[in-house]
Protein backbone atom coordinates (compact mmCIF):
# COMPACT_ATOMS: atom_id res chain seq x y z
CA UNK A 1 0.00 0.00 0.00
CA UNK A 2 1.50 3.29 -1.13
CA UNK A 3 -0.44 5.21 1.50
CA UNK A 4 1.45 3.51 4.32
CA UNK A 5 4.47 5.66 3.46
CA UNK A 6 2.58 8.73 4.69
CA UNK A 7 1.74 7.00 7.97
CA UNK A 8 5.36 5.95 8.40
CA UNK A 9 6.64 9.50 7.80
CA UNK A 10 4.31 10.91 10.47
CA UNK A 11 5.25 8.30 13.09
CA UNK A 12 8.99 8.51 12.42
CA UNK A 13 9.06 12.31 12.44
CA UNK A 14 6.91 12.62 15.57
CA UNK A 15 8.83 10.05 17.60
CA UNK A 16 12.16 11.46 16.41
CA UNK A 17 11.10 14.93 17.50
CA UNK A 18 9.90 13.78 20.94
CA UNK A 19 13.07 11.75 21.62
CA UNK A 20 15.33 14.47 20.27
CA UNK A 21 13.65 17.19 22.31
CA UNK A 22 13.84 15.04 25.45
CA UNK A 23 17.57 14.48 24.92
CA UNK A 24 18.10 18.19 24.23
CA UNK A 25 16.35 19.25 27.44
CA UNK A 26 18.05 16.56 29.56
CA UNK A 27 21.42 17.67 28.22
CA UNK A 28 20.79 21.33 28.94
CA UNK A 29 19.53 20.60 32.47
CA UNK A 30 22.53 18.43 33.25
CA UNK A 31 25.11 20.86 31.94
CA UNK A 32 23.24 23.88 33.20
CA UNK A 33 23.27 25.89 30.00
CA UNK B 1 27.88 33.07 44.31
CA UNK B 2 27.71 29.86 42.32
CA UNK B 3 24.28 28.59 41.30
CA UNK B 4 23.74 24.82 41.44
CA UNK B 5 23.07 23.15 38.08
CA UNK B 6 19.39 22.21 37.89
CA UNK B 7 19.64 18.56 36.78
CA UNK B 8 16.49 16.43 36.72
CA UNK B 9 13.88 16.51 39.49
CA UNK B 10 11.56 13.72 40.62
CA UNK B 11 8.32 15.14 39.23
CA UNK B 12 9.75 15.84 35.76
CA UNK B 13 11.26 12.34 35.63
CA UNK B 14 7.95 10.77 36.66
CA UNK B 15 5.96 12.73 34.06
CA UNK B 16 8.54 11.92 31.40
CA UNK B 17 8.60 8.20 32.26
CA UNK B 18 4.82 7.93 32.32
CA UNK B 19 4.61 9.89 29.07
CA UNK B 20 6.90 7.46 27.26
CA UNK B 21 5.07 4.48 28.77
CA UNK B 22 1.79 5.80 27.38
CA UNK B 23 3.46 6.63 24.06
CA UNK B 24 4.66 3.03 23.76
CA UNK B 25 1.20 1.69 24.67
CA UNK B 26 -0.37 4.17 22.23
CA UNK B 27 1.87 2.94 19.43
CA UNK B 28 0.97 -0.69 20.15
CA UNK B 29 -2.77 0.11 20.29
CA UNK B 30 -2.56 2.18 17.08
CA UNK B 31 -1.05 -0.85 15.33
CA UNK B 32 -3.78 -3.12 16.71
CA UNK B 33 -6.63 -0.73 15.85
CA UNK B 34 -8.84 -1.74 12.92
CA UNK B 35 -8.57 0.05 9.53
CA UNK B 36 -11.10 2.74 8.66
CA UNK B 37 -13.91 1.71 6.27
CA UNK B 38 -12.95 4.41 3.76
CA UNK B 39 -9.36 5.31 4.55
CA UNK B 40 -7.90 1.96 5.54
CA UNK B 41 -4.76 2.14 7.67
CA UNK B 42 -4.20 5.77 6.70
CA UNK B 43 -6.43 6.57 9.69
CA UNK B 44 -3.46 5.73 11.96
CA UNK B 45 -2.20 9.27 11.32
CA UNK B 46 -5.21 10.47 13.33
CA UNK B 47 -3.81 9.14 16.63
CA UNK B 48 -0.80 11.46 16.46
CA UNK B 49 -2.42 14.28 14.48
CA UNK B 50 -5.27 14.80 16.96
CA UNK B 51 -3.01 14.28 20.00
CA UNK B 52 -0.53 16.94 18.85
CA UNK B 53 -3.36 19.31 17.88
CA UNK B 54 -5.04 19.07 21.28
CA UNK B 55 -1.86 19.42 23.31
CA UNK B 56 -0.82 22.32 21.05
CA UNK B 57 -4.07 24.11 21.92
CA UNK B 58 -3.52 23.24 25.58
CA UNK B 59 0.00 24.68 25.46
CA UNK B 60 -1.23 27.97 23.97
CA UNK B 61 -4.01 28.21 26.55
CA UNK B 62 -1.52 27.57 29.38
CA UNK B 63 0.80 30.21 27.88
CA UNK B 64 -2.12 32.67 27.95
CA UNK B 65 -3.01 31.82 31.56
CA UNK B 66 0.60 32.29 32.73
CA UNK B 67 0.76 35.54 30.76
CA UNK B 68 -2.33 36.80 32.56
CA UNK B 69 -0.89 35.69 35.90
CA UNK B 70 2.31 37.56 35.08
CA UNK B 71 0.41 40.77 34.36
CA UNK B 72 -1.55 40.39 37.60
CA UNK B 73 1.28 39.30 39.92
CA UNK B 74 4.45 40.39 38.14
CA UNK B 75 6.42 37.27 39.09
CA UNK B 76 9.17 36.51 36.51
CA UNK B 77 8.51 32.75 36.88
CA UNK B 78 5.09 33.21 35.23
CA UNK B 79 6.72 34.92 32.25
CA UNK B 80 9.26 32.09 31.92
CA UNK B 81 6.54 29.42 32.02
CA UNK B 82 4.40 31.37 29.54
CA UNK B 83 7.29 31.51 27.07
CA UNK B 84 8.10 27.81 27.65
CA UNK B 85 4.51 26.81 26.99
CA UNK B 86 4.22 29.00 23.88
CA UNK B 87 7.35 27.37 22.45
CA UNK B 88 6.02 23.88 23.12
CA UNK B 89 2.70 24.89 21.54
CA UNK B 90 4.54 26.00 18.44
CA UNK B 91 6.46 22.70 18.17
CA UNK B 92 3.28 20.68 18.72
CA UNK B 93 1.52 22.76 16.06
CA UNK B 94 4.32 21.99 13.60
CA UNK B 95 3.90 18.27 14.35
CA UNK B 96 0.14 18.65 13.87
CA UNK B 97 0.62 20.39 10.52
CA UNK B 98 3.10 17.75 9.28
CA UNK B 99 0.67 15.00 10.30
CA UNK B 100 -2.17 16.85 8.64
CA UNK B 101 -0.26 17.38 5.40
CA UNK B 102 0.70 13.72 5.23
CA UNK B 103 -2.96 12.87 5.70
CA UNK B 104 -4.22 15.48 3.22
CA UNK B 105 -2.04 14.37 0.28
CA UNK B 106 -3.52 10.86 -0.10
CA UNK B 107 -7.10 11.87 0.86
CA UNK B 108 -7.57 15.37 -0.60
CA UNK B 109 -4.92 15.11 -3.32
CA UNK B 110 -2.93 18.10 -2.02
CA UNK B 111 -0.62 18.76 0.94
CA UNK B 112 -2.16 22.14 1.70
CA UNK B 113 -5.30 24.05 0.77
CA UNK B 114 -6.35 27.48 2.02
CA UNK B 115 -9.60 26.35 3.61
CA UNK B 116 -10.84 27.73 6.98
CA UNK B 117 -9.26 25.20 9.38
CA UNK B 118 -5.85 25.22 7.74
CA UNK B 119 -5.91 28.99 7.31
CA UNK B 120 -6.80 29.58 10.97
CA UNK B 121 -3.98 27.20 11.98
CA UNK B 122 -1.57 29.19 9.78
CA UNK B 123 -2.71 32.41 11.48
CA UNK B 124 -2.28 30.77 14.91
CA UNK B 125 1.28 29.69 14.08
CA UNK B 126 2.10 33.15 12.67
CA UNK B 127 0.90 34.80 15.91
CA UNK B 128 3.17 32.64 18.07
CA UNK B 129 6.15 33.14 15.74
CA UNK B 130 5.39 36.84 16.26
CA UNK B 131 5.40 36.19 20.00
CA UNK B 132 9.04 35.07 19.82
CA UNK B 133 9.98 37.94 17.50
CA UNK B 134 8.62 40.32 20.16
CA UNK B 135 10.68 38.54 22.84
CA UNK B 136 13.80 38.80 20.67
CA UNK B 137 13.23 42.46 19.87
CA UNK B 138 12.89 43.86 23.40
CA UNK B 139 15.92 43.92 25.67
CA UNK B 140 14.45 45.24 28.92
CA UNK B 141 13.21 42.10 30.75
CA UNK B 142 10.17 43.70 32.33
CA UNK B 143 8.99 45.41 29.15
CA UNK B 144 9.68 42.22 27.18
CA UNK B 145 7.61 40.15 29.60
CA UNK B 146 4.71 42.60 29.46
CA UNK B 147 4.68 42.88 25.65
CA UNK B 148 5.00 39.09 25.29
CA UNK B 149 2.16 38.59 27.77
CA UNK B 150 -0.07 40.83 25.66
CA UNK B 151 0.68 38.75 22.54
CA UNK B 152 0.15 35.47 24.41
CA UNK B 153 -3.24 36.64 25.70
CA UNK B 154 -4.33 37.96 22.29
CA UNK B 155 -3.06 34.75 20.68
CA UNK B 156 -5.34 32.58 22.80
CA UNK B 157 -8.36 34.20 21.10
CA UNK B 158 -7.36 32.36 17.96
CA UNK B 159 -7.43 28.93 19.64
CA UNK B 160 -11.25 28.63 19.87
CA UNK B 161 -11.53 30.18 16.39
CA UNK B 162 -9.26 27.45 15.04
CA UNK B 163 -11.16 24.78 16.94
CA UNK B 164 -14.58 26.04 15.80
CA UNK B 165 -13.52 26.80 12.20
CA UNK B 166 -14.66 23.35 11.02
CA UNK B 167 -18.19 24.10 12.30
CA UNK B 168 -18.49 27.78 11.40
CA UNK B 169 -17.23 27.47 7.84
CA UNK B 170 -17.91 23.93 6.65
CA UNK B 171 -15.21 23.02 4.15
CA UNK B 172 -12.90 20.12 3.33
CA UNK B 173 -11.48 19.43 6.81
CA UNK B 174 -13.59 16.97 8.77
CA UNK B 175 -15.29 18.05 12.00
CA UNK B 176 -14.05 16.85 15.37
CA UNK B 177 -13.96 13.10 15.94
CA UNK B 178 -14.71 13.68 19.59
CA UNK B 179 -17.28 16.40 19.16
CA UNK B 180 -17.37 18.28 22.46
CA UNK B 181 -19.71 20.91 20.97
CA UNK B 182 -22.51 18.50 20.02
CA UNK B 183 -21.48 15.85 22.58
CA UNK B 184 -21.05 13.09 20.02
CA UNK B 185 -18.24 10.65 19.34
CA UNK B 186 -17.82 9.58 15.74
CA UNK B 187 -15.59 6.63 16.44
CA UNK B 188 -15.78 3.02 17.65
CA UNK B 189 -14.11 2.15 20.98
CA UNK B 190 -11.32 0.18 19.23
CA UNK B 191 -10.13 3.48 17.78
CA UNK B 192 -11.13 5.72 20.66
CA UNK B 193 -8.91 3.91 23.18
CA UNK B 194 -5.67 4.31 21.16
CA UNK B 195 -6.55 7.97 20.60
CA UNK B 196 -7.01 8.61 24.32
CA UNK B 197 -3.82 6.74 25.22
CA UNK B 198 -1.86 8.84 22.72
CA UNK B 199 -3.56 11.95 24.01
CA UNK B 200 -2.50 11.05 27.56
CA UNK B 201 1.06 10.41 26.33
CA UNK B 202 1.29 13.80 24.63
CA UNK B 203 -0.21 15.60 27.63
CA UNK B 204 2.24 13.94 30.05
CA UNK B 205 5.21 14.68 27.78
CA UNK B 206 4.04 18.27 27.37
CA UNK B 207 3.83 18.70 31.15
CA UNK B 208 7.27 17.12 31.61
CA UNK B 209 8.81 19.38 28.95
CA UNK B 210 7.10 22.45 30.43
CA UNK B 211 8.47 21.72 33.89
CA UNK B 212 11.96 20.95 32.54
CA UNK B 213 12.00 24.16 30.48
CA UNK B 214 10.68 26.19 33.41
CA UNK B 215 13.40 24.89 35.75
CA UNK B 216 16.09 25.48 33.13
CA UNK B 217 14.91 29.05 32.53
CA UNK B 218 14.80 29.72 36.29
CA UNK B 219 18.37 28.45 36.61
CA UNK B 220 19.61 30.58 33.71
CA UNK B 221 17.93 33.67 35.18
CA UNK B 222 19.49 33.03 38.60
CA UNK B 223 22.89 32.47 37.00
CA UNK B 224 22.68 35.70 35.05
CA UNK B 225 21.79 37.56 38.23
CA UNK B 226 24.70 36.08 40.21
CA UNK B 227 27.13 36.73 37.35
CA UNK B 228 25.96 40.33 37.31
Amino acid sequence: MGNQVFVLVVYVLTYAFLLGYTAYLLGRLRRGM
Amino acid sequence: MRVERPGMDGLSATLLGLGYLFLLAGFYLALKAPPDAQQGYLVRILYLHVASAWTGYLAFIVAGVYALLYLLRGRPAFDRLSAASAELGLWLSFLMVIGGMMWARPTWGVYWVWEPRLTSVAVMIAIYIGYFLVRQAIEDPELRAKAAAAVAILGVINVPITYMSVYWWRSIHQTATIDVINRRVHMPPEMLVPLFVNLAAFTLLYLAFLRMKGRLAAFLAAKEESDG
